[in-house]
C-alpha cells in the first residue's frame, strides 16, 4: 500500500544544503507493522514528515517518490494532499504534552479531524465518545470537554491516539510514541497501537530508536544512520542474525528479552556525525570496527543477504 | 462563577488602593513650595495677611492629620475638594478631563493592536521576509524613541508642513458638540454631528499614534516572538497533520496560543499607556487627567493631584482586572 | 518494558567552555547590529567625557544677536554653529554635546544603583527568604503596581531637579527586575546539587551565592542592565521635557526638546535634533543589549 521509492530530503541551511535523508526505499503492506529504527539524527522522523508532506516546502527539496495506493503523493496538488492527511494517513506524534493544543478541549480536538473530512457529520459527538472509549480513555462523557493540562501524559498520547484514529486512516505514522512516557504507560500505548493494528488492519510506520519496542511491535525493521537505511529485513532476522555492524553494535548496546550476546554490554564508540559534515563513503565508516580502504571511498551498494533481508555494507560482502 | 471572582479581585485591590491614596496625600505636602504662595506669585502686592486667610480658607494651616481627616470625610461623600489655580470642585475637573483621557487611551489601544497585532503575525509567518525585516526595524525604532518627540516631529510635519492635522485640543472651537458619553468620536456619531467627527478625528489622529507608537512596537514585536515560538509547537503540526489549511492552522491553532503572552505583555504596558498620557497630552494640549496631573503637580494643587491620582489608580485596577479576564478567557490553564 | 536506547552515545566536548566572556565577545564581533551598537555607545561616552574639548561654544554662553541660526546646510545657516542656535542664541551642537552628560550619567548610575540595590536583596530575600523575603517581595509588589511615569514625576516633584535627585527618583523602582531575576534565580538553584554540596562543606551563604549562582545570571544581568539604561536614558528626557529633570541652565537633551516646542514653526531644529541625539544613543543601547540577548540565551543557541 506504500511505497517509497529513493527518497532524499534536503535542508536549505545557511551552511548550504543538508541532505537529512538519502536513497531510502521502503515497502509496506495492508495491515502490517514496519519499524524505523535509528539515532536521533538519522533521518527517521524526517522520512514520516515526508511521506504527509509536512515538512516547510520552501526550506526543502524532496526526491524520489512515495506511492500511496498508486498515487504519487509528492505530484498532488496542495489540497488533494489536504485530503490525504488524517483521513487516509494520519500520525502520532513524539511527546503528548506539547501535541494537544492547550487552548481547545480534547473533544474539540478530536472532532476537529471528522469536520475538516466531513465524516460522521451530524455524529461527531458519539464518534468523539467511542474513540476515547476505544483508546482507552475512562469515562469519557465527563472528559470530552476537559483541556489538555487535565490529562496526563498517557491520557494525553491515548488522546492523540484518538484524533489520529478519527477518519479511520488506513496508515498510522508513529513518531517514537512512546519515548516521553512512563515505562508502564509506555507498555499500554503499544498494546493500545497493537489492538488497532488487528482490529482495523491499519498499517503502521513506527519510528524509534528503541529496537525493544521496534522488536516487540513490528514486523518489518529498517536500520537507519546518517540519513541512510543500513539494513532492513524481516524483524525475528534483523534481531536473531544482524549482518550489518552499526545494528550489531545496537543490539550488542541494549539487553534485549530472548537474545543473548554472550558477552557484556557494549557501547559504539564514537558520535553519531554531522549531517552537514558527514564523511565520505559508508557514513559509519569511522566508528565501525570492521572499516577498510573502501568504505572511506565509496558509499555501499545493496547486498542481499537473505530473504527480504538487505544491507549496504562493503564488508558483509563475503 | 466569574462575577463572584471578579468582585473578589476588586475587593483584594481596595488596601493597595487605600494606601496609594494615604501615600499621595502624605506625599504631595512633601513637596517643596507651597501652594498658596505659588498661586499668589512672588511678587510683593500679596500681604501676608492675605497668604495666612487663603491658608486657612483652604485648611492648609491645620495639622496634617486634620486635614487628612478632612479629606477622608469629603471624600466619602463624593466631595473631593476644590483646585485652588483653577477654582473649581475637583470632582467637575475630574468629569471633565477623564473621557478625554480614555478616548485617547482606548485610540492608542486600538491604534497599537489593529496595527501591530496583523504585523507581528505576518512577519512570523514570513519570517526573514523583506515585510518581516522592515516591521521589525521600525519596530525596534519605535521602542529607542522617546513618545513626546516622535508626537514633535508628528506635529512639524503634519501640522506644520502639511497643515493636514491640527496641534493641539479635542475640536476645533467654532464646533458645538452635545456632550453624552464625553468620548467625542462617539458622540458626534451618536448626534450625528459629522463635522465634529470629523474634526474630533484629525485632533485625535497625532496623539493617538503618538502615544500608541511605543505599544505598537511592543505589540508587534511580542506577538511576532510569540507566533514564531507556537509555529514550531507540535500541536501546529498536528494540525496541519489533520489536513487543515495553512490558514487555518495559523489563525485557529497558532494564534490563540500566540496572543496568551501578547496579552500578558499588554496589560503590562496599561502603565505606559496611563503614565504616558502626561507626557502626551503636555505635547498636544489635550484636555484630559494626564496634564491636569502634571500641571497640578507644578502648581502643587494638592486636591487635584489626589483626586486624579485615585482616579487613575481605580482607572489602573479595572484595567488589569480587564486584561486579566480576557486573559482567563484565553488561557484555559487560568482561572481568575 | 525496559527503557532499552540506543542514544546514550557520548555527546561530543564543547570546545566553547574555556571563556565564556572571550566567546561573547567574538560572536558580538560576528553580530554587525551588536557591534553598531557597541561603536555608538563609545562614541558617545567619548563626547560626554570630551565634552569641553568638542563643543565650540560654552553650552550656556547666549548671544542674542545669533538667536533662532539654523543648522548650517538650511538656508541661513552659517558654520558659526553647524547646528544652529536656540532662542537665547545658544549654541545648539555645543548644548547637544554636553546634555549627553545628564542622558549618560542619568542612565549609567540609576541602573548601577538598581542592580546593586537589587541584586543585594535579592540574593538575600532568595536565599534566607522567611520574613525578609516576604517584606522586600511585598515592597516591591506594590510599586510594580505604580505606573514608572506616574511615579517618576512624584519623586521628581518631591526631590526637586538635579541629576543626583533624577538619579535616585529612577532607582526607587528600577531595582525591582534585578530583585525579581536574582531571587528566582537563587530560589531555584538553591536546592540543586552543588550548591547543596557547598553547602555540605559549610561555605557560608553568601560565598556560595557569589561563587555559584552569580555567573549562572550574569548574562541575564547584562543584557537587563544594557536595555535598562536605554529606558532610563528615555525616562530622564520625559522628566526633563516636563521640566521636572534638572535645573534650566543645565543643557538637557528633554529639557532642549521642551524649549523648542514653542517655537516649531520658525525653528524646527531646537527640538528635532536633541531628539535625535536621544534616538541614536538608545539605538546603539538597544541593539547591543538585544545582541546580547541573543547571544547569550541558550534558549535561542539550542535552536540554531
Amino acid at each position: 500500500m506504500l511505497d517509497i521509492k529513493h527518497l532524499s530530503v534536503k535542508f536549505k541551511t545557511r551552511h548550504g544544503m543538508v541532505r537529512a535523508v538519502s536513497e531510502v526505499s521502503l515497502h509496506l503492506d495492508k495491515g502490517r507493522i514496519l519499524g524505523i529504527v535509528g539515532e536521533s539524527g538519522s533521518g527517521k522522523s524526517t522520512v514520516l514528515n515526508a511521506i504527509l508532506r509536512l515538512l516547510p516546502e520552501k526550506d526543502v527539496l524532496l526526491e524520489g517518490r512515495i506511492i500511496y495506493e498508486g498515487t504519487d503523493l509528492f505530484a498532488l496538488s496542495p489540497q488533494a494532499m489536504r485530503a490525504v492527511r488524517g483521513k487516509e494517513i494520519s500520525m502520532i506524534f513524539q511527546d503528548p504534552m506539547t501535541t494537544l493544543n492547550p487552548v481547545y478541549n480534547i473533544g474539540n480536538q478530536i472532532a476537529e479531524s471528522l469536520k475538516i473530512h466531513g465524516l460522521y457529520r451530524g455524529r461527531e459527538r458519539e464518534r468523539v465518545l467511542e474513540l476515547m472509549q476505544e483508546v482507552g480513555i475512562p469515562s469519557p462523557e465527563n472528559r470530552v470537554l476537559e483541556y489538555p493540562h487535565q490529562f496526563s501524559g498517557g491520557m494525553q498520547q491515548r488522546a492523540i491516539i484518538a484524533i489520529a484514529l478519527a477518519c479511520e486512516p488506513k496508515l498510522l505514522l508513529a513518531d517514537e510514541p512512546t519515548t516521553a512516557l512512563d515505562v508502564t504507560i509506555q507498555a499500554q500505548i503499544v498494546e493500545l497501537l497493537r489492538k488497532i493494528n488487528r482490529t482495523h488492519h491499519t498499517s503502521i510506520i513506527l519510528v524509534t530508536h528503541n529496537l525493544a519496542l521496534a522488536a516487540d511491535l513490528c514486523e518489518e525493521i529498517a536500520v537507519m544512520y546518517a540519513g541512510r537505511i543500513v539494513e532492513k529485513g524481516p524483524a525475528e532476522v534483523i534481531l536473531q542474525d544482524p549482518r550489518h555492524p552499526y545494528t550489531r553494535g545496537l543490539l550488542s548496546a541494549v539487553p534485549l528479552p530472548g537474545i543473548t550476546h554472550g558477552a557484556r554490554l557494549t557501547t559504539i564508540p564514537g558520535t553519531v556525525p554531522d549531517l552537514a559534515d558527514l564523511p565520505p563513503g559508508c557514513a559509519f565508516h569511522p566508528r565501525c570496527p570492521l572499516a577498510g580502504k573502501e568504505c572511506a571511498r565509496l558509499v555501499p551498494e545493496p547486498v542481499e543477504a537473505g530473504d527480504r533481508h538487505v544491507l549496504w555494507c562493503w564488508r558483509e560482502l563475503n | 462563577m466569574k462575577t463572584i471572582k471578579v468582585v473578589q479581585r476588586l475587593i483584594e485591590s481596595i488596601p493597595l488602593f487605600i494606601l496609594t491614596i494615604i501615600a499621595v496625600f502624605f506625599l504631595v505636602r512633601f513637596m517643596p513650595g507651597d501652594p498658596v504662595d505659588i498661586m499668589m506669585g512672588s511678587g510683593g502686592n500679596v500681604t501676608q495677611e492675605q497668604i495666612e486667610q487663603m491658608r486657612s480658607q483652604l485648611g492648609l494651616d491645620k495639622p496634617i492629620a486634620i486635614q487628612f481627616a478632612d479629606f477622608v470625610r469629603g471624600a466619602a461623600q463624593g466631595d473631593l475638594g476644590y483646585s485652588i489655580t483653577q477654582s473649581k470642585k475637583v470632582t467637575d475637573l475630574l468629569v471633565e478631563t477623564f473621557p478625554a483621557t480614555i478616548e485617547l487611551a482606548l485610540a492608542a489601544l486600538l491604534f497599537a493592536l489593529l496595527i501591530g497585532l496583523p504585523v507581528g503575525i505576518y512577519s512570523a509567518v514570513k519570517q526573514n521576509s523583506w515585510v518581516d525585516r522592515l516591521s521589525m526595524g521600525f519596530s525596534f525604532l519605535g521602542i529607542s524613541m522617546p513618545a513626546f518627540w516622535l508626537g514633535i516631529l508628528g506635529i512639524l510635519i503634519f501640522s506644520v508642513s502639511l497643515h493636514w492635522l491640527p496641534t493641539s485640543g479635542r475640536l476645533d472651537p467654532t464646533l458645538e458638540l452635545r456632550q453624552i458619553t464625553g468620548l467625542f468620536l462617539l458622540d458626534s456619531i451618536l448626534t450625528g454631528n459629522w463635522a465634529a467627527l470629523h474634526s474630533a478625528f484629525t485632533h485625535l489622529v497625532l496623539p493617538a499614534v503618538t502615544l500608541g507608537a511605543e505599544l505598537l512596537a511592543i505589540v508587534a514585536r511580542i506577538s511576532r516572538s510569540s507566533m514564531v515560538e507556537v509555529l514550531r509547537h507540535d500541536y501546529v503540526q498536528l494540525a496541519r497533520s489533520k489536513g487543515l489549511k495553512e490558514t487555518a492552522v495559523i489563525f485557529k491553532h497558532a494564534l490563540p496560543n500566540a496572543l496568551i503572552p501578547t496579552v500578558t505583555v499588554v496589560g503590562l504596558q496599561m502603565g505606559v499607556l496611563l503614565g504616558g498620557n502626561m507626557i502626551v497630552e503636555t505635547v498636544f494640549g489635550w484636555p484630559g487627567l494626564g496634564r491636569l496631573v502634571v500641571q497640578s503637580i507644578l502648581n502643587r494643587d494638592y486636591a487635584v493631584i489626589q483626586g486624579a491620582v485615585m482616579l487613575y489608580g481605580i482607572t489602573f485596577i479595572l484595567a488589569n482586572l480587564l486584561v486579566d479576564i480576557v486573559y482567563t478567557y484565553l488561557n484555559p490553564k487560568i482561572s481568575l | 518494558m525496559q527503557e532499552l536506547s540506543t542514544a546514550p552515545l557520548p555527546a561530543p566536548p564543547r570546545a566553547a567552555n574555556a571563556s565564556p566572556w572571550k566567546k561573547t565577545v567574538q560572536e558580538l564581533a560576528a553580530h554587525p547590529s551588536g557591534l553598531i551598537g557597541a561603536i555608538i555607545i563609545l562614541l558617545y561616552l567619548v563626547v560626554a567625557v570630551a565634552a569641553p574639548l568638542l563643543a565650540p561654544y560654552s553650552p550656556t554662553e547666549m548671544d542674542l544677536r545669533a538667536r533662532f541660526l539654523p543648522p548650517a546646510w538650511a538656508a541661513g545657516g552659517s558654520l558659526q554653529h553647524l547646528l544652529g542656535t536656540d532662542q537665547l542664541g545658544q549654541d545648539l551642537l555645543s548644548r547637544i554635546i554636553y546634555g549627553s552628560r545628564v542622558s549618560i550619567s542619568v542612565g549609567l548610575f540609576s541602573v548601577l544603583i538598581s542592580l546593586l540595590v537589587g541584586s543585594v536583596l535579592g540574593s538575600i530575600a532568595g536565599y534566607y527568604q522567611g520574613w525578609f523575603d516576604r517584606i522586600v517581595s511585598r515592597v516591591a509588589d506594590l510599586l510594580m503596581a505604580v505606573p514608572y511615569l506616574l511615579f517618576a514625576i512624584f519623586a521628581m516633584a518631591i526631590l526637586g531637579p538635579g541629576v543626583l535627585n533624577l538619579i535616585i527618583a529612577l532607582s526607587i523602582k528600577a531595582w525591582i527586575e534585578f530583585y525579581r531575576l536574582l531571587r528566582g534565580e537563587i530560589i531555584s538553584e538553591k536546592t540543586k546539587e552543588y550548591v547543596e554540596a557547598a553547602r555540605m562543606l559549610g561555605r557560608p551563604g553568601p560565598v556560595i551565592i557569589v561563587a555559584e549562582v552569580l555567573p549562572n545570571v550574569i548574562h541575564s544581568l547584562v543584557v537587563l542592565v544594557t536595555l535598562r539604561i536605554g529606558y532610563m536614558i528615555i525616562m530622564e528626557a520625559s522628566l526633563s521635557f516636563l521640566g521636572l529633570g534638572v535645573p534650566p541652565e543645565v543643557p538637557a537633551w528633554g529639557s532642549m526638546i521642551a524649549a523648542g516646542r514653542d517655537t516649531l514653526i520658525n525653528a524646527w531644529w531646537i527640538s528635532t535634533l536633541p531628539g535625535l541625539a536621544i534616538l541614536f544613543l538608545v539605538l546603539g543601547i538597544n541593539l547591543l543589549g538585544e545582541t546580547l540577548r541573543d547571544i547569550t540565551d541558550p534558549r535561542l543557541q539550542a535552536r540554531e
